[in-house]
């Protein structure tokens, strides 16, 4: 088992490393500085790790645990970032992805996870739940911003379709993972779900690697448009008029 | 648990039947597409509307010429009228707002304010829309969409004011 472990270690190392130098060497690097700030993170957390475990193992479960906790925050710029690109062509809604992700995280981390964190339960107990809870509060946040790339016909380009596709893989099996560690105990936790998260996160990894491996150009909007392309002024006209139409019955 | 595991398996299958590509659009699903929702830069459209949400046709039918009957039937056709109008403008609305921009630019931090202005302008609209449908539907086209602040003190002194300035556009403008 320990050598499993080290192996994953070792992929998820690998991976991060290919994925910066990658981006670093083309363009995805300006494009994504969000997900390469999560991922220079998650490269500096292993580094860190290996070092700690080899100068003072004393200290290694407690900067684990506190980078963890870390980690499970900043996986939100990644939500964050893919929020951002998934509207990018449409003027009138270009922040309509960034507004929602900061609006359902504020409002679940408020009603949701922060009642977790004032309760009284015990130290291991209390921290499966705020990792259960935020892994939750990021799957819903990424439904919310699935379906409304589906009600407004966005097309994503491959990289941000696999940034979805990777971090979802992450999420949902997080959730799984945090679930049945919590309805079944430590015991199966020690015995299984130890490696199964680093697994899941390798395995997302993975599709991040291979869906950034090269810039993808955003696919053109539609096969068949029925509207002529205008630029942001003559939008943001439309949307004053439309407004003003709207309330003028509305005043009547 | 078990609830637990089910939003994570629902997760899933609805991630993974998200990104299939999508069908391209059938011409002819298109073409009745933009038959429902006619331009917005059509004025002719725009002054339809000012026609169903006119009252005037409704009062004449059942004051002035005593036909309640044929009035109430007026008002039901008329509000049929006004739900297909809202709901074309919502149509239109939707449409414009999925137009994309020609000239995308790959900087995320350009006009930063002027798109939160936008999204701002886009919500906004879309609750006008669906407060107006909402009201339309429960009571009417003729009813007061906007409820009186006549009892709110500031109202009353600031009426006059308003109706001077709104006085004063109204004889300036061409």
């Amino acid at each position: 088992m320990h050598i499993v472990g080290i192996a994953i270690g070792f992929c998820v190392f690998v991976l991060e490393g290919l994925l910066i130098l990658r981006g670093m060497g083309s363009r995805v690097f300006r494009l994504f500085p969000l997900f390469y700030s999560y991922v220079i993170y998650c490269f500096c957390w292993v580094v860190g790790m290996y070092l700690i475990s080899w100068l003072d193992p004393q200290a290694y479960p407690s900067t684990y645990w506190i980078c963890y906790l870390v980690s499970i925050l900043v996986e939100f710029t990644v939500l964050v970032e893919i929020s951002d690109h998934i509207f990018q062509p449409f003027p009138a809604i270009r922040k309509l992805g960034r507004a929602l992700t900061v609006l359902i995280a504020a409002g679940l981390g408020l009603f949701y996870i922060l009642p977790t964190i004032l309760g009284s339960a015990g130290r291991s107990r209390l921290l499966l739940e705020f990792a259960l809870r935020a892994s939750v509060t990021k799957a819903i946040i990424l439904a919310v911003l699935f379906y409304m790339a589906r009600h407004y016909d966005c097309q994503m380009g491959k990289n941000v379709r696999g940034l979805m596709l990777g971090f979802s893989i992450y999420v949902g099996m997080n959730v799984a993972l945090m679930a049945s560690a919590q309805a079944f105990g430590s015991a199966l936790f020690a015995r299984i779900l130890w490696f199964m998260e680093p697994l899941a996160f390798t395995l997302c990894l993975l599709v991040w690697t291979v869906s950034l491996w090269r810039l993808a150009p955003m696919p053109s909007m539609r096969a068949f448009s029925t509207v002529t392309e205008r630029d942001c002024e003559a939008v943001t006209l439309e949307l004053n008029r439309f407004n003003s139409e709207l309330t003028k019955f509305l005043h009547k | 648990m078990l609830i637990y595991a089910a939003i994570a398996i629902a997760f899933l299958i609805l991630v993974l039947g998200l990104l299939r590509k999508p069908q391209p659009l059938d011409p002819d699903e298109a073409l009745s597409k933009k038959i429902y929702s006619p331009s917005i830069g059509n004025g002719r459209w725009l002054d339809l509307s000012e026609r169903i949400f006119d009252p005037s046709d409704a009062q004449w039918l059942a004051e002035e010429l005593a036909f309640p009957r044929l009035a109430e039937s007026l008002t039901l056709g008329r509000k049929r009228l006004a739900i297909r109008w809202l709901e074309t403008l919502q149509a239109s609305f939707d449409e414009m707002v999925r137009t994309p921009d020609p000239t995308p630019s790959e900087d995320l931090a350009v006009s930063s304010a002027g798109s939160w202005r936008m999204l701002w302008l886009t919500i906004r609209f879309k609750l006008l829309v669906s407060y107006a449908l909402l009201v339309v539907r429960l009571f009417g086209p003729y009813h007061q969409l906007i409820p009186s602040f006549s009892w709110l003190p500031f109202s009353r002194e600031s009426e006059p004011r308003f109706r001077r300035a709104a006085l004063a556009n109204n004889r300036s403008s061409p």
